[in-house]
């Protein structure tokens, strides 16, 4: 992996857990891992771990503690989470067949 | 075949929404009973009993105008002869259409039509399709008594003198013809152009016998203010106004109901054929997006379908560097198939992927995004949706529950407050934009938000209440303050709020947008908007009644796009403006099918109807379906693809009708990309911009060379039919086919309705969707299903389909692109009416008479501070290139702003827009670059340096001598 696409990975991390952080409840970072569990390739999740866990810096840190998240539970058992505390994951549910 | 027949009736249908037109009138006819809406004219009712009443000015496209004197009728118990198009039904009248009187008064005044035109018949383009001699036919005109000799406007000499009355024919419109002496003087153009169209540049010049139908001021069409939207042309009566297609070619002999391929519009056309050869595309009235009317693109600029550059056969090539070898089909998809096999061989199942095409049919995509998830055995599939309303889909699906608009485009006609944010729609939908303004003369009020003064703030009988220019990437604080207006001043809809939405959420809502410092007041110099103007518009939206937001893609194409668009759906149910004709959120989608592209699981993480991949259930029913065994994680988007590629993991792509060396941002990130990769297949008509970097293209067809379906903005299925036969050989989807069965994943279509009636099994939304229903009902709005089984006008009517509508706290993140000493001005990009999108279909029309080249709108402050003029060759520089091209001075922009568009490849905008994208799609930032503008030579090194790289790359290599 380049550093211009670590570079990239945690630009686009950090924009998303920028959304999140300014929406009421305490499940940004959580809300922040489903969404890139919904839309981000496995390789980019195992770079971006790989990249925190070579002591790569520069995430905030809901962005932080979501990567933990993503590395340390699966993507279901983060939608359950999300559930519990009466979130939904946009990424994950169905849109337009809801109707 | 014959040609599809539309029954004139005249004068339009009574309005639907006119409390009058609930009435019903019964009257008699020639002794035959009829009743219909009150406020139908008497010549409607008439052609609704089949009675058709002699005319020339009437057509029922236009309000009734009674000018021409022929459809006279006699009522028993009223005085005189009165007009039939002008006369409303009553109740009891007893109506005569034919009798002695009436013959004599009408062959009267057809005698004297006839007195001063041409007798050329047999050599005019008009004839078989001309009113005036049907007319003549049906009031049995035997004889011109008044012979030629005097004053006339048919003859260019009077004796040997010059004829002061004659005018010479006006050909400066590449389509059509202005044939002055012609001319009958009904009026019907001048109305076209006012009525339908909107844009005024037609009148009647002179009075009496010196009447002239005039464009401008006496101009030659196109000097004048003509839009060419084919109004005039399809209203003359006459051979005054014609296509240049029918003068060259003949009537045509018979038509076919399709659909344009241009924009999210999605106009019906009847495609006037004879033989394989297209003569001429006519609206539509059946068409349910365009009631009849047209644009200067799907009108006329379909010529590219048999331009020379269209390329007919496969070509392959091992480099780049190397020239195009023509090949046949086998080889072609053979060698493609056997490529793709040894990149996944060498570099893993992820190194491929696929883009699917918007412009394509839902069938063709559908199979695309099939193959790359069933043959290539990922999900790394993409389509341009990515880089235009991907942030729609993501907004509304987060606040309503599903990702489309939520009305059809007749809702216009009940709208009071039309809300316009970050769209163009004279220049990117022309057609709806003319129902639009159709509307606002009606006296419906208007908000504008956009950087730029478009048209609408100001044109003929139209003027905004309100613009608020905001600077560019200020969308989310604007909606913000105006949403803090709407909830401070008390003017939400509560018992809305209350039965439709969560609660929860509004409050948190409500309460974050009435912090002070998300008033107008202090967000006035983020803005640039006086706070007044802002808290006038919040007032005019939440209370002037039905208000519909209608947006495009100077909303989505932001760092905070999907954030601004769940505003738009905050101020929408805090008014309570969903769920009924005449308000709602109206996305404008940009191109044919884009709507559609993203109804067929084209992303990467989403099956057909929005449904993701890690879904067990959704994806066991496809698994099921298509026999493999599907891969549960999200695949690449189209940014990613090009980081993997640059990365050196991803190494092939199979794009179809898709450019996106021109139509992405940073073109050198782009460039770079398709670089790295060893297989680039590109399906298209032309050797586009993206071609320079491919080793295999596949020729593609057009939408008037298949089968199929498009799905426009507003959710619309409509059909596409097939007039002519591939000139390539293959229609797109049976591409597609020839390489999955290549690849080893067999598919044995035979017709698209196959393919969608697969989709319709495997999607629920589209369950009631066949070619069948589409046949019988002409069009369907999804969700068509047992529910809906003819569709679905208007979404969330009774509950949202999420259940609760829900309120998202938007706060305001300014882009990271910013403004500084080296990059002071903010440049935003858009579209101009004559060209589309890349422009490589309409730049191979005579479209580009009308815009050859991309210029840079600047205000008159930023070029005295520059010194630059009008016309000035300008180089304009960002952090990611440099591109020169020729200044427009304008005060369109506001000062610290200038603007683009992004049609031509000699331009190449998109060197200059940057990387930066939406935080929840990647969708990318093209509405904000910050750059600088300086004077300038003439073309940048890069624009060169391309040119040449591009011209070396297209080289085709010729054919062996036999």
């Amino acid at each position: 992996m380049s550093a211009s696409t670590s570079e990239h990975l945690v630009r686009m991390a950090n924009q998303v857990a920028s959304f999140f952080v300014t929406q009421p409840g305490d499940t940004a970072a959580l809300r922040t891992a489903d969404h890139i569990n919904a839309y981000w390739v496995v390789k980019m999740k195992r770079d971006l771990i790989d990249y925190v866990d070579h002591g790569g810096g520069g995430l905030t840190p809901a962005a932080l503690e979501a990567v933990h998240i993503v590395k340390n539970r699966t993507s279901k058992v983060v939608e359950r989470a999300l559930a519990r505390a009466g979130e939904g994951s946009p990424g994950h549910q169905a849109g337009d067949d809801a109707g | 075949m014959s040609l599809v027949y539309e029954i004139d009736y005249g004068t339009p249908a009574a309005r639907r929404s006119a409390p009058a037109a609930e009435t019903l009138v019964t009257l008699t006819i020639d002794g035959q009973e009829v009743t219909v809406p009150a406020g139908t004219s008497i010549m409607r009712a008439a052609m609704e009993m089949g009675t058709k009443i002699p005319k020339l000015c009437a057509t029922d496209m236009m309000d009734a105008f009674g000018s021409c004197r022929m459809c006279l009728v006699e009522i028993e118990g009223r005085n005189g002869t009165p007009a039939s198009c002008t006369t409303p039904v009553a109740e009891g009248i007893k109506v005569t259409t034919q009798n002695a009187r009436l013959a004599k008064l009408r062959r009267g005044v057809m005698e004297l039509y006839i007195s001063d035109h041409p007798l050329d018949c047999l050599t005019c383009a008009a004839n078989g399709d001309c009113e005036l001699q049907d007319v003549a036919g049906e009031v049995g005109l035997r004889d011109v008594r008044y012979g030629y000799a005097g004053e006339n406007h048919v003859f260019a000499k009077s004796g040997a003198d010059e004829n002061p009355l004659f005018m010479a024919k006006d050909e400066s419109n590449p389509y059509f013809t202005y044939e002055p002496s012609k001319c009958i003087v009904c009026s019907r153009c001048v109305r076209a152009c006012d009525e339908v169209q909107g844009t005024f540049a037609l009148t009647i010049a002179g009075r009496g016998f010196d009447s002239r139908v005039s464009p401008g001021q006496s101009e030659p069409f196109m000097g004048s203010e003509c839009v060419s939207c084919g109004a005039c042309v399809q209203a003359c009566p006459t051979a005054t106004l014609t296509e240049k297609k029918v003068i060259e070619l003949g009537q045509p002999e018979h038509s076919v109901v399709t659909t344009c391929a241009y924009c999210g519009v999605g106009c019906s056309f009847k495609a006037e054929m004879r033989g394989e050869e297209v003569v001429r595309m006519v609206p539509y009235k059946d068409g349910k997006a365009n009631r009849g009317h047209s644009c200067v693109k799907g009108r006329f600029a379909w010529g590219y379908a048999t331009h020379k550059e269209r390329i007919l056969n496969p070509m392959i090539r091992a480099s780049t560097a190397d020239p195009w070898r023509e090949v046949s089909w086998e080889e072609a998809i053979a060698h493609t198939a056997s490529e793709f096999k040894r990149i996944q061989a060498k570099y893993g199942r992820n190194s491929i992927g696929g883009i699917t095409s918007s412009r394509c049919t839902n069938e063709e995509t559908y199979l695309v995004q099939k193959m790359v998830r069933a043959a290539f055995g990922n999900n790394n599939v993409d389509t341009c949706a990515r880089v235009c309303h991907s942030p729609t889909g993501y907004g509304l699906k987060t606040t309503f529950g599903t990702s489309a608009g939520t009305q059809d485009f007749d809702s216009v006609e009940d709208v009071d407050v039309v809300v316009i944010i970050g769209a163009n729609p004279t220049d990117a939908h022309p057609v709806f934009a003319s129902r639009m303004k159709q509307r606002l003369r009606e006296g419906a009020r208007l908000i504008v938000i956009d950087p730029r003064r478009i048209d609408l703030v100001r044109s003929a009988h139209i003027e905004a209440d309100h613009h608020l220019p905001l600077l560019p990437g200020t969308n989310v604080a604007m909606l913000t303050a105006l949403a803090h207006v709407i909830v401070t001043e008390g003017l939400a809809d509560e018992a809305f709020i209350r039965e439709r939405c969560d609660l929860e959420a509004y409050a948190g809502w409500a309460a974050f947008v009435s912090e002070t410092r998300n008033s107008p007041e202090a967000l006035e110099k983020t803005l640039g908007v006086p706070a007044a103007d802002v808290r006038a518009a919040a007032r005019l939206y939440a209370t002037g009644g039905n208000g519909a937001i209608y947006y495009g893609l100077g909303v989505t194409e932001h760092s905070q796009g999907s954030t601004a668009v769940m505003g738009i759906a905050n101020l929408a149910m805090a008014t309570g403006n969903i769920g009924r004709p005449g308000v709602g959120v109206n996305p404008l989608r940009g191109q044919n099918n884009v709507q559609g592209s993203c109804d067929m699981g084209s992303f990467p993480h989403e099956y057909t109807g929005y449904r993701h991949v890690s879904d067990d259930k959704v994806r066991g029913s496809f698994e099921e379906a298509w026999g493999v065994s599907l891969d549960p994680e999200p695949g690449l988007r189209i940014p990613n693809m090009l980081d993997a590629a640059v990365d050196g993991g991803f190494k092939a792509i199979y794009i179809q009708g898709e450019d996106i060396l021109q139509s992405d941002p940073n073109t050198r990130h782009v460039s770079a990309g398709l670089e790295a990769m060893e297989c680039v297949v590109v399906q298209d008509l032309f050797l586009n911009e993206t071609a320079i970097h491919a080793h295999v293209f596949l020729p593609g067809s057009t939408f008037l060379e298949k089968d199929g379906t498009f799905t426009n903005a507003e959710r619309r299925i409509q059909l596409v039919r097939k007039v002519m036969t591939p000139k390539n050989g293959y229609a797109d989807w049976e591409v597609t086919q020839l390489l999955s069965n290549a690849l080893g994943y067999p598919m044995n279509y035979s017709h698209p309705s196959e393919i969608m009636d697969e989709i319709a099994r495997l999607t629920p939304t589209f369950a009631g969707v066949s070619f069948d229903t589409l046949e019988r009902e002409g069009s369907v709005q999804w969700p068509c299903n047992e529910a809906n089984p003819t569709g679905s006008p208007v979404m969330h009517a009774a509950t949202f389909a999420r259940g609760k509508g829900n309120f998202v706290i938007t706060e305001y993140i300014a882009t990271d692109e910013k403004v500084g000493p080296r990059f002071p001005l903010l440049l935003t990009t858009g579209r101009i009416l004559s060209q589309y999108n890349v422009g490589a279909q309409t730049r191979r029309t005579d479209n580009s008479m009308w815009h050859d080249e991309d210029v840079l709108e600047i205000h008159p402050v930023d070029a005295e501070d520059r010194g630059i003029k009008d016309r000035d060759w300008v180089k304009l520089q960002s952090r990611a290139g440099e591109i020169t091209l020729h200044a427009k001075i304008t005060d369109r922009v506001a000062p610290g702003v200038v603007y683009t568009t992004f049609h031509h490849p000699s331009t190449q905008a998109n060197v200059i827009t940057t990387d930066y994208s939406d935080w929840a799609t990647n969708c990318p930032e093209y509405k904000v670059t910050a750059v600088q503008v300086s004077g300038s030579n003439g073309p940048s090194d890069w624009q060169e340096r391309y040119d040449a790289f591009a011209l070396q790359s297209r080289r085709i290599v010729a054919e062996p001598a036999e």
